[in-house]
């Protein structure tokens, strides 16, 4: 196996990556943009290089310092992590003609399946059953006239899309033309390709996806499904693996589409096919993502499988360490996302450093962070910053565990969205396992309040507060003024009692 | 010293009497109040029964984080309450709306001046952390001023839109 690996990313993933690697023995390079510079990334690296100013474009997607840094620091091989250039198969090309192995598919399967529309063209061709939509990129009046026969509603998809990006939902045909110049503008702004697609809304749907290894030897397994439907705006906020809503003998079948799929597109290493279920379990092919999932870790749960070093292994030619009858489900493991958005505040993300810190730990609880007291969280990257994961012997369990370390994981400084995680884990159709992906969005609400007994305590407490500064008014200057938006500092000289 | 809490319209009397107690609804109860990190995080005994509790202070209104619920409280003594009765509570209603940036970003699109909104209207957007995000009007009205045009960088707090 190669020696040295360099990881292409930041945040939570880049720590997660390295830590494979120290695991299994290989020397490891981090990048940073100059934000970064105390990131825990950094830290835990063996090698560190700076690859330029914050913004995304000026560092982390900077392909040419990437390769110039993996080169300089003699690294054999580079680990995108997900999001940045994970899926970029310009990138994976680059690797290649320097000469460094890239640890994920080849970029011409990259490329095949990043196209949204090629990719339902390759999987329906292996008889997997695809959501009903259109097939080729078309221009704007053509896709007036495909959209009658899709029917509606129908979702505007940009080809290259991805994490809802680029992605419209359209009602009736005078609402189409618009909606596909705000999809194209934000597709062609957040991929540099503006290529749409038109897809029927299956609804109500789950959105259950399956995780794929594959070496280079041709072996495919699939390491069994993950629940996905809890979306806000088609963004995923909470995982759970298995699903409420596959028995055996589903499983298996989605299990086998999900590999004719993989093979279809001759994959290579770690992948995801995603499909919808319908009520009356009909599953479609959705699109395929050709990197490591964020949601990863709880198919780690529960089949005992560490995804990042099989992709390591497989990277570096090797087969598979697993065969289909090895892969047991077992009990319950459940992901929520912990965003820097404010839940209470229409999910506006929340900027600032982190004043104060306390994680859960515990049995059964997994944490994949990258915060620290001291931190910065920025405007310019994504605002995951740490995965909650737990698991349990079964879905109870699982979700008892999760109301705790929920109320044990404390993040001051900025707004998160511990405390909407928190209110979900409370809903009876989340504990009931009755949802699917339009409940956050359409059977959810979060609003300021809640139970009369918290509500009678919060009196008490904003009682004290006051009573406390009118007593000290008398004598000690005011605080400066705290503004909405972030926790800050203002209970140190109040002393209380 | 008497308070009165406000909190959905919901009006609670608070009595803090000395030797920790608090009376409140009648009942009187022994309180046991820590600040845990000298910043927002507050442990609270309220008759043995322990809460943890964040809060964040905008002069008199707290926002109060308890188990993942958020109650917004306004407190008020005797005087502030008799000033704000003065004032009417009905200022927000007829005053102007001011949109401002909540974050650094860029502008992506923008309502004109003269334009009649309703409340709740997305009236900016502001592009930023990868995402655009849609700014409301918290109440409808006529756009009164536009302080920016789309392709604009914005500070957190600058005044977007003025809705009369």
């Amino acid at each position: 196996m190669f020696k040295k690996v360099l990881i292409a990313n930041r945040g939570e993933i880049a720590v997660r990556v390295l830590r494979a690697c120290r695991e299994l023995g290989l020397q490891t390079v981090a990048v940073f943009s100059e934000v970064d510079r105390n990131a825990l990334h950094v830290r835990y690296a063996d090698e560190a290089y700076c690859i330029g100013p914050a913004p995304a474009r000026d560092s982390y997607l900077r392909i040419d310092r990437i390769i110039d840094v993996a080169m300089r620091a003699r690294a054999e091989a580079i680990h995108p992590g997900y999001g940045f250039l994970a899926e970029n198969d310009e990138f994976a090309r680059a690797c290649a003609e320097a000469g460094l192995i890239f640890i994920g598919p080849p970029p011409q399967v990259m490329q095949k399946m990043g196209d949204k529309i090629e990719a339902r063209r390759t999987v329906s061709r292996q008889g997997v059953p695809v959501v009903p939509g259109t097939y080729e990129p078309l221009r704007d009046e053509e896709m007036l006239a495909a959209a009658k026969q899709v029917g509606f509603p129908l979702f505007v998809k940009a080809a290259a899309g991805g994490g809802g990006k680029g992605m419209r939902r359209v009602e009736t045909i005078e609402d189409l033309p618009s909606a596909i110049a705000r999809a194209r503008s934000e597709a062609e702004s957040a991929f540099g390709d503006g290529t749409l697609y038109l897809e029927r809304i299956v609804k109500p749907a789950r959105h259950i996806e399956f995780q794929i290894l594959a070496d280079a030897r041709g072996n495919v397994i699939h390491l069994g499904e993950r629940e996905c439907s809890i979306q806000r705006r088609h963004q995923k906020m909470v995982e759970e693996a298995p699903s409420v809503a596959l028995d055996d003998k589903l499983r298996e079948k989605m299990g086998k589409a999900a590999v004719a799929a993989a093979k279809a597109a001759g994959y290579v290493n770690a992948g995801t096919i995603e499909f919808l279920l319908d009520k009356e379990r009909n599953f479609y092919f959705l699109e395929m993502n050709t990197r490591l999932q964020v949601e990863h870790p709880v198919t780690e749960l529960v089949t005992g499988i560490d995804i990042v070093k099989e992709q390591l292994r497989i990277a570096s030619g090797r087969p598979l360490s697993y065969q289909q009858q090895d892969v047991q489900q077992r009990g319950w493991a459940i992901e929520c996302r912990i965003t820097a958005e404010d839940p209470y505040n229409g999910f506006l993300p929340s900027t600032g450093k982190i004043i104060s810190l306390h994680e859960p730990t515990g049995p059964g609880v997994r944490l994949e962070s990258a915060l620290f007291e001291g931190f910065e969280v920025s405007l310019y990257y994504d605002p995951l910053i740490a995965k909650l994961c737990v698991w349990g012997p079964d879905r109870a369990a699982a979700i008892m565990r999760m109301k705790r370390a929920l109320s044990e994981y404390k993040i001051l400084g900025i707004a998160t969205s511990i405390p909407f995680h928190q209110r979900l884990f409370q809903s009876t159709s989340f504990i009931g396992g009755v949802f699917d992906t339009t409940f956050l969005d359409e059977r959810f609400t979060l609003e300021p309040g809640g139970s009369e007994e918290v509500e009678k305590v919060a009196a008490i407490i904003a009682a004290l507060l006051t009573h406390d500064r009118r007593q000290h008014a008398l004598s000690i200057p005011p605080p400066t003024r705290s503004t909405r938006g972030g926790w800050k500092r203002f209970g140190a000289w109040e002393g209380l009692r | 010293m008497k308070y009165t809490a406000i909190i959905n319209d919901k009006v609670y009397g608070v009595e803090v009497g000395a030797n920790n107690t608090v009376v409140i609804n009648g009942q009187v109860h022994k309180v046991d109040f820590r600040s845990i990190d000298g910043n927002a995080q507050y442990s609270l005994l309220l008759d043995n029964t322990s809460w943890e509790a964040l809060v964040d202070r905008n002069g008199d209104e707290y926002r109060i984080l308890i188990g993942g619920e958020l109650n917004i409280v306004v407190v008020q003594d005797e005087r502030t309450r008799k000033m704000a009765k003065a004032e009417g509570a009905h200022a927000v209603m007829i005053g102007e709306a001011i949109i401002k940036a909540p974050m650094p970003g860029l502008v992506r699109g923008v309502v004109s001046v003269g334009e009649q909104v309703v409340a709740k209207q997305g009236v900016v957007i502001l592009e930023a952390m990868k995402m655009e995000n849609e700014l409301r009007t918290p109440r409808a009205g006529i756009v009164k001023e536009v302080r920016v045009k789309a392709g604009d960088s914005v500070e957190q707090g600058q005044v977007l839109v003025v809705i009369k």
